[in-house]
Parts: structure tokens; sequence; C-alpha cells
């Protein structure tokens, strides 16, 4: 480490470089040291004591994070759902947000409009979005069933079948965090040069292989941020499926994720320890897979392009 | 960005420097739970005013917070010391406040106030270990709730509802019509999860003569013969009987499913009747409620939501001063119809809101047969780990008996902690 | 003849194109019907009486036209002020977050230090905590803020940045993710640009405000996109750190039509068509930048 530091310090023009850096980077630092890093070890802290915000908190060593990983029942099955859940909406939400922003990336009239009801899932209110869907997969009355009944099909109870409900909310979720990805990718594209194109095209390139050989490969840091911050946000996810469970977490426990546990202990059970405990297994899994889309996306951009 | 903050910054030295001048002024903060347009409105324009013209030594700074956030916002504040002199919530969540010393015991205030005994038994609604709490507000509690042309339709008298569960079960059967496997209308909605479905446990298991808890609140009794034959009965009516679907109907938006009639009863809170009347006047015309039913006794569950002082409170005699004040009959009055609530105290039984509607003026005679949950800390907590398990009854993945007893088994390690 | 075959093959082709246009808006159209769907319904949902609202089998063209629904809303609660606290508050923390976080992403993304990756991961990991556990943290921080609310230098004695605009700021004016977003865009531009400019002489500011931001444009325009929606949208803080009714914003205000047992839909649905217009326009505003050709341009030239 003192190596790599002299390396920096001992040259001028890196010296000079890397002082620039830190100033460039000073604001951000400082300001996220207060509102984030002070409060992550604080819950850090709060982790192992036993806290309902109201009186003191309590030192009690490892006792929130035993209870959790080796008493309770609910939060391996919470754990599995969060997995699940997660790794339902991403793959098909990068794959459909792709695909919009590969077709609204043109000049065309009246591609505003498109471009902005493609977005408007995102800006509607999650408790409007949440109502409207639970009347949508309505088991009697609802669109879709109303819909199947044509074919002779259903009814089916979407959100009432224990097997079912944690689909039916990840669709949703697709639904609404499509116009999200969409906008970062059709950003992603206009960052890639257009000469390349026109030399694949000049080589008799198929569509196909256009995508695979050029956007694709340029959009990599791009799929590497979505594929984070995807994890990031539906590994905790959490208002849709409260508002759709009913605050529940049902039918048996299918809907309740580490995000809803984590609420429930922090708010309805007053036990912060215990939420932050549960907070930060639910970091380190972040985490751990967040490494790994690091290591997979090295290996690739080396191996490709 | 920065001018603006010094702005703000300038006008809250301004006001800081300004509060001293005004200082005969006790300030009050007051949290009213629920941020209903009707709620708030009638508070801020007619109740607040008339606080403010008879008590002009105090400055009542109200907030008004969602039910919902009303935990989370409670919490932050008193995390950080800023938690205000009075505020509202439901009596569920006395036990919490007092086992922290948070809130104030309110026995002495009580003892001299003038007309306590209006309140009845519902100021223990807020009781916690011998001492009083919280001065109720507004209750709302379950009867049954049934179309009267349904009855006759399927040959019942709707005078004569259900008065044990027998003729329940007999009249669900009645009036449940299906087609094939299909529920065309179910004779009973029954919510299968969450509060809801504790709730309705709650009624059976104390009609049944059983309790959750013993006097202590040290061990579990849910899971004993008469807690048992409640869920049994319950779970019977939609594995066996087959009068009611495994989930609850949620109808379409704000319309009950008992308008378009997919069910003909439920076990409905006054706020259920006010909504039939809002979107459906004629269907109002054929509903009634029934009296709790007997089994060993007539039992129902009433949750009350009051006043709470908090212990931090620097001015606590100006702070009951509001309290007093809030929950006086003429502010009462005014609260509980705006919110279509039911008034604590029994001297408001004759508020035209309430005489004009005999369905309303049931509940009021239903408050006799009121009981609530336990007052424990640990409470949220059982009644979650209930839910979960009456769940897993209703939907057959477990006998009652099971669920029962695994519940218990999880609720006395909890208790024993 | 010649002429005739390539007129005709011309006029095919033509009618390929045409065809294939006609196509291609019947998809978009489509993909718009679904993804816009709720939405719409919402919209029209606003104009219909609550009697029609929840008709069943749904209504989806409003029979009664009417008004009524807004006029209760904006009567009822004073969203002047909450859209303008709303908006000062969106339009502040978008400004600062476009500065402060571009400003790093270009570090992160293109200047060789000590310690990048180390920094760069706890950043990164700070999003990995969530808000729920922070909240209460935050909160105290805020109101201990020295040298507001009657806070003295260490915090003490007054309340600090609670009910307040610094206060409805307070963790808004930096957010991590726009760090990253910016360091992932920034890392596609080639590098040959920038070292040709410093050979010019250019500092590395000059760098960063004369090429990388030119550059950029898509992702500071999504950027600002982002924040102002995030920042538009959130509850929960507003929530906690304003008690007053002057401080509320826009999505408190949505409070008002949900009571504890339940929603008024009607009113709800008007004020949150209009809560998200603001919204829309951002967005209408930002996408003009995302044009193929900007971000190259510089690269031909």
């Amino acid at each position: 480490m003192l190596e790599s530091w002299r390396y920096f310090w001992n040259n001028p023009g890196r010296r000079r470089v890397m002082l620039m850096a830190y100033l460039f980077i000073a604001p951000v630092v400082l300001y996220v040291f207060v509102t984030s890093f002070i409060p992550m070890f604080t819950s850090l802290y709060l982790s192992f004591t036993r806290y309902n915000a109201l009186s003191a908190a309590k030192w009690i060593g490892l006792a929130n994070y035993r209870d959790i990983l080796l008493r309770d029942t609910l939060f391996w099955r919470a754990l599995r759902n969060t997995v699940q859940y997660s790794l339902e909406v991403l793959p098909v939400n990068i794959a459909l947000s792709l695909g919009l922003a590969i077709l609204i990336n043109r000049k065309l009239r009246g591609i505003t409009l498109f471009r902005t009801l493609y977005y408007l899932p995102v800006v509607t209110s999650a408790i409007a979005v949440s109502m409207i869907w639970m009347w949508l997969y309505e088991r009697n009355l609802g669109l879709i069933n109303l819909l199947l009944d044509q074919f002779g099909i259903g009814p089916v109870d979407w959100l009432g079948k224990p097997g079912l409900a944690l689909h039916s909310i990840a669709a949703m979720r697709v639904w609404k965090g499509i116009g999200w990805n969409m906008v970062i990718y059709l950003a992603g594209l206009q960052g890639i040069p257009q000469y390349l194109y026109e030399a694949a095209m000049l080589d008799g390139a198929s569509t196909w292989q256009q995508f695979r050989k050029i956007t694709w490969p340029m959009l990599k840091p791009v799929t590497y941020y979505v594929i984070t911050m995807g994890l990031i946000s539906t590994l905790q996810a959490f208002t849709e499926l409260y508002a759709m469970s009913r605050g529940t977490g049902g039918p048996l426990d299918s809907t309740t994720t580490i995000g809803f546990l984590i609420y429930q202990q922090a708010f309805q059970y007053y036990e912060m320890g215990k939420a932050s405990a549960i907070a930060f297994i639910l970091f380190v899994a972040i985490f751990a897979l967040s490494l790994i889309n690091v290591k997979f996306f090295q290996s690739r951009v080396e191996g490709g392009v | 960005m920065k001018r603006f903050m010094g702005v703000a910054l300038s006008l809250l030295l301004v006001l800081a420097l300004a509060v001293p001048a005004f200082a005969e002024k006790t300030p009050i903060n007051i949290w009213f739970a629920g941020t209903d347009e009707v709620f708030m409105k009638t508070m801020s324009e007619e109740v607040i005013p008339a606080f403010a013209r008879a008590n002009p030594d105090i400055e009542l700074i109200p907030t008004f917070v969602p039910w919902g956030d009303l935990s989370t916002k409670l919490t932050t504040a008193f995390a950080a010391g800023v938690g205000p002199d009075v505020f509202m919530h439901g009596a569920a969540a006395t036990a919490g406040f007092a086992s922290n010393d948070r809130v104030q015991p309110l026995d002495g205030y009580i003892a001299r106030m003038e007309d306590a005994a209006d309140f009845g038994a519902t100021l223990n609604a807020g009781a916690y270990q011998g001492k009083k709490y919280m001065i109720p507000a507004y209750g709302a509690g379950r009867l049954l709730m049934y179309r009267a042309d349904f009855f006759k339709e399927a040959g019942l008298d709707p005078d004569k509802p259900p008065r044990t569960w027998e003729e329940f079960r007999k009249a669900a059967r009645k009036l449940t019509v299906k087609k094939g496997n299909r529920f065309v209308r179910e004779g009973i909605d029954l919510p299968s999860q969450g509060i809801d479905a504790q709730q309705i446990y709650s009624m059976f298991i104390w009609q049944a003569g059983g309790s959750f808890l013993n006097e202590e609140g040290t061990q579990a009794t849910f899971n004993g013969k008469e807690g048992v034959k409640a869920l049994q009965f319950l779970v019977d009516l939609v594995r066996k009987d087959k009068v009611a679907d495994e989930q609850i109907n949620l109808g379409q938006g704000n319309i009950p499913p008992i308008v378009p009639g997919q069910i003909a009863m439920l076990f409905a809170v006054p706020g259920d009747l006010k909504q039939v009347e809002k979107y459906s006047p004629d269907t109002y015309k054929q509903i009634r409620v029934a009296m709790p039913f007997k089994d060993k006794q007539q039992a129902t569950l009433f949750s009350f939501s009051g006043f709470f002082m908090s212990s931090d409170s620097k001015n606590k005699d100006e702070a009951w001063k509001v309290i007093k004040y809030f929950s006086g009959k003429e502010a009462l009055a005014k609260l509980c119809e705006s919110m279509s609530s039911l008034p604590p105290r029994q001297s408001l039984k004759s508020l035209p809101f309430i005489a004009r509607d005999p369905n309303i003026v049931a509940y009021m005679d239903a408050m006799e047969f009121a009981q609530g949950n336990p007052n424990i800390p640990e409470w949220v907590k059982i009644r979650d780990i209930l839910s979960r398990y009456i769940e897993r009854a209703y939907f057959g993945a477990m006998t009652p008996k099971a669920a029962l007893d695994k519940a218990a088994e999880e609720v006395n390690a909890l208790l024993k902690k | 003849m010649q002429t005739k075959v390539a007129r005709g093959m011309q006029i095919r082709e033509l009618g390929a194109e045409a065809l294939k246009k006609v196509l291609l808006y019947a998809g978009l159209a489509a993909v718009g019907v679904v993804m816009a769907g709720p939405f719409l319904w919402m919209l029209l949902s606003s104009f219909k009486p609550d009697l029609e609202l929840f008709a069943y089998p749904p209504v989806w063209w409003p029979k009664h036209f009417m008004l009524d629904h807004y006029r209760y809303a904006f009567l009822n609660v004073s969203f002047g002020r909450y859209f303008l606290n709303s908006f000062l508050v969106a339009a502040i923390a978008t400004a600062a977050n476009v500065f402060f976080t571009s400003l790093a992403g270009y570090a992160f993304a293109r200047l060789e230090f000590f310690g990048k990756n180390a920094i760069f991961f706890l950043l990164l990991g700070t999003m990995m905590i969530p808000s729920q556990v922070t909240l209460i943290p935050v909160f105290i921080i805020a109101k201990r803020f020295p040298l507001t609310g009657g806070n003295n230098i260490l915090g003490a004695g007054g309340t600090g940045l609670i009910d307040s605009y610094g206060g409805l700021l307070f963790p808004y004016l930096i957010m991590v993710f726009g760090v990253f977003l910016v360091r992932q865009f920034f890392m596609s531009i080639p590098r040959d640009l920038d070292d040709a400019a410093r050979i010019d002489g250019a500092s590395e500011f000059g760098i960063y405000w004369r090429i990388c931001l030119p550059l950029s444009r898509p992702v500071l325009a999504t950027l600002a996109i982002f924040v102002f929606t995030n920042v538009w949208d959130d509850f929960l803080w507003p929530l906690v750190i304003t008690n007053s009714e002057k401080m509320r914003t826009v999505q408190l205000g949505l409070q008002i039509f949900q009571s504890q047992f339940l929603v008024n839909w009607g009113p709800l649905m008007a004020a949150t068509v209009v809560v998200t217009l603001p919204v829309l326009m951002v967005f209408m505003l930002g996408q003009k930048y995302f044009i193929r050709g900007i971000a190259t341009t510089g690269l031909k030239g």
C-alpha cells in the first residue's frame, strides 16, 4: 500500500493528477460521509444492540445475528423469496428495456410521445400503480381474468395463490422499472460512434451481428451499472410487495422479502437492532453478488469485444 | 442554494428570537393521527380555533400524520428527542410506549376529571400494568353485517339474525350460491390473512370463553380447548361447509363486495357501513348488523384510539389541558362525526349521526360486549405469529390444532425472553 | 424498359419502406398501450363520477365527464405551496447532483489516484443498506446539524434542520447513484481525447469542463431526470423531517385522500395526474438530449 502511495506521490505529474482527483471527489466524499457513512456505521453498531428507538441501546453482542440466522425460520424463507424475486425481475427488465431503447433510439415523428409513454410507469405513484394492478389481477372481476375468460381460461387468482403471487408482483415490478433502464440504455446508445455501424454494414453484417459485435459490447459499462443498481434495488424491494399483499407478506409467506422483514422489525416491532442486523446480512449478500458481477464483467470485457 | 439556506437560516433565527417575545404563551405540539380531509378540515377550522379561543395561554402547534406512517414518524422523532407533547395513537401502542417510559400515566389527571365516568370501561383500553395512559377519542368494533334481501331470498328472517355459531353456520350455508365449484355469492366473507384474520379469530375465541394469554401475560393459552374450537369452527366454514373462500374478497375499488352481492355477510367495522351508504344508498337500505354471537358468552372486538401525553413534555399541565379539551364532549362529537367512528363517551350516543342510523346505534349497544386484545409490549409480534398460523389453517396446510400449537410454541419462546 | 423496372423496384422499395414504417408505429403504439395503459386509465378515471369509476364491467370512456375530483382535490388541499416546496427541493437537488456527482464520476472514471477503487466501493456500499435502518441516524444528524434551527456549534440546543428547507434537501444534495452512473459513462469516452488536450496544456478541470461534459449531455440529462424523479417522488423523508403545513411536499399532499380504512380514489387520481406532470415535463426536456451524434461528433472531428 505504501508502495502504491509512493508511486503516485513521488512523480510530480501523477501527484498533480491525484491531488486534482481528490479535489474533485472531496465534496462527494465529505457529504456522503455525513449523510451516509455515519448513519451506516451507527446502524452497524446498533445491529449488536437491543434498541427500540425509545430508550437507550443495550449491547448484546451477536445475539441479533444468532437469532436471525439460527432461529428465525421466516428469515430464510424471506431470503429465498428475495433472491427469487430479484432473479426474476432483473433479466426480463434488462432485456425489455434494452429492446425498447433500441426501438426508440431513432429520429421519428412523435418519438418524444412514445418515449414519454414508456417512462410513465416510472413516475406514476407507487400506491396508485399497486392499486391499479390489484384491480387488474383481481380474481373475479379483474381485467386480466376478464380477458382470459374470452379464451375459456381461468379465473386465475394471481395474488391469492401461494405459488403465483410473487411472480405476479414481479411482473408488475418489471413493467414499472422498464422505463428507468430504458433511459439509461438510450443515453448509452448515444455514445456508440456511428462509424462503427457504417463499417459493419460495409462488411455486410446483419442487424443481429451488429448488435452482438458492436451494441452489446459497447454498452458493457452501462449494463454493469444497470445490473448493480438492479441488484441493489430488487434485493431491497419492499413497497410493492407490502402494498400488493395488503401488508401481510402472504399468502403463506410467499411474498415476504428481506425488505419486508426490515420494515416490520424497525417500525412495527420497534426492534431497530434486529432490523439493522437483517440489513447488514442483506448488505453482505448484495455486496457478494456485486463482486461476482464485477468479476464477470472484467473477464468478459477483456475476453470479448 | 447557499443564499437560500442563508435565508432559511435567518428566518429560523428570527423565529427563535421572536419566541421569547410571546413567552406568556406555552407552545404545545400535538400530532393528530389521520390525514383524512374531512377530519383535518373539522379539526383545523372548527375544533382547533375553538380551543385557541378558550385557551389564550396555550399556543397549539398541530401536525397531521397519516395513520399508516404514524409509528415511523413517532419513533424517529422520539429517537431524536423531538417528540410531540401530545399525540394520538391506537390503544395497541400503549404497552410499547409505556414500557419504555415514553408516555405519561394519566391516572392522577383522570381522578380530577369531573366526567371520567362517561368513558366507562373504555379508559381501560389504554391501560398497562394497572396504569391508564390513553384518553380514548374514538373506537371501532366488529359486528356481523348482512343483507336483508338475501336473507329473504334464502328463506331466512332478516329480523332474526343468527345468535349462535350453529345458527350462523346454517345461515351462511343457505346464503351461499355456487356455480359448479365457483362462488357466485359467498355466505360469509372470511379474511384469512393478516390483522383482519387475527381480529375475527379474537371474537370467536372470546365467545368460546377462551383467551390469548394467561393473566400474567407470560404464557400462551390460545391453543387450549376453546381456542382450538374457535379456529376449527372458522376453518370448517372454508374447508368443510365451503361457505367462504380461502381469500378475502376485495371487491372493486371502494365498492364493497356486499353491494354487487358477491358476499352475503361479513364481519364489518363502522367504516364499511359508511362505504356502502356512500356508494350505494339503495343497497344500504338492505344492510343490517347483528349483535355478537353467544357461544359461552357474547363478545366482540373493539379497538380504541386516543390521546397520549409524552413523558418528555416540558409543560405537562398545559398538555393535559389540551387532552382534556380534545376529549371533551363537544370536541369529541365533532371528531367522531368527521371520522364516522364510535365515540367512547356513552353520553354521545344521542348524537344525530348515530341516533339516525339503527346500525350505528347497534355498534354503540354492542360496546357492552367489547373486549380488547392483550396490552403487552410483545402483542404486535404475537399478533403476527398468530396471523401466520391462522392463515396456514385456513389454507389447509396445517390442522387448526397443530397450527395453534406451533404458534403457541413460538409465542412462549418470545415471552420467555 | 430498364427504367420501368427500376421504377417498379423503387416503388416496391418505397412500399416496403412505408409498410415498415406502419409496422414500426403499430409496434410502438402497442407497447405504448401496455406501458401507459394504467396511467391513461387513471387519467380517464379522474374525470368519472365514483359510481362509474368502480363500475363492473369497467367503463373505459367517462360517460359523465366531470371535473369534480380536480375541484375537490385542489380546493381542499393547498397544493400550490406543496408544488413550490417540491419543485424548489427537486430543482436544487438536481443542480447540485449534476455538478458534484459528475465531477466525482469523472475522477473515478478518468483519473488515477491512490485509493481509487477502495473509495469507490465504499461509496457504492452506502447504497446497499436499506434506508429503513439509516432513517433514524440520518434524522438525528439532521437534528444535530450545527448552527441551524437554534443549534449551537456543537449541534445542541435547537431542532437543527427539522421542518426547514435545509432539512428537506439534506439527504438529496449528493446521491451516490449519480457518481456511479457518470463514472460508467465517462469510462466509455476514448482517452486519446483528454491525452491530446493534456498535451495542449489543458487543466484537469478544463478537460472535465470542456471535453467530457459536452460529450456527456445524454448522461447528464439522464442524471437530471433521475434525480428530479427520485426527489419528487420521495415520501418517507419529507414525512419525518417536516411538521408544519407550509413545509409539506406534494407526496405528503397525496396522503390527504387516504384515511385509515379507505382511499378517496377519485380525487387521489386527479391529484396524482397533476402531481405527475412536472416530472413528465422534466423528462420531455431531458430526453431531447438523447439524439445520436452529440456524443460522437466530437470524436470524428
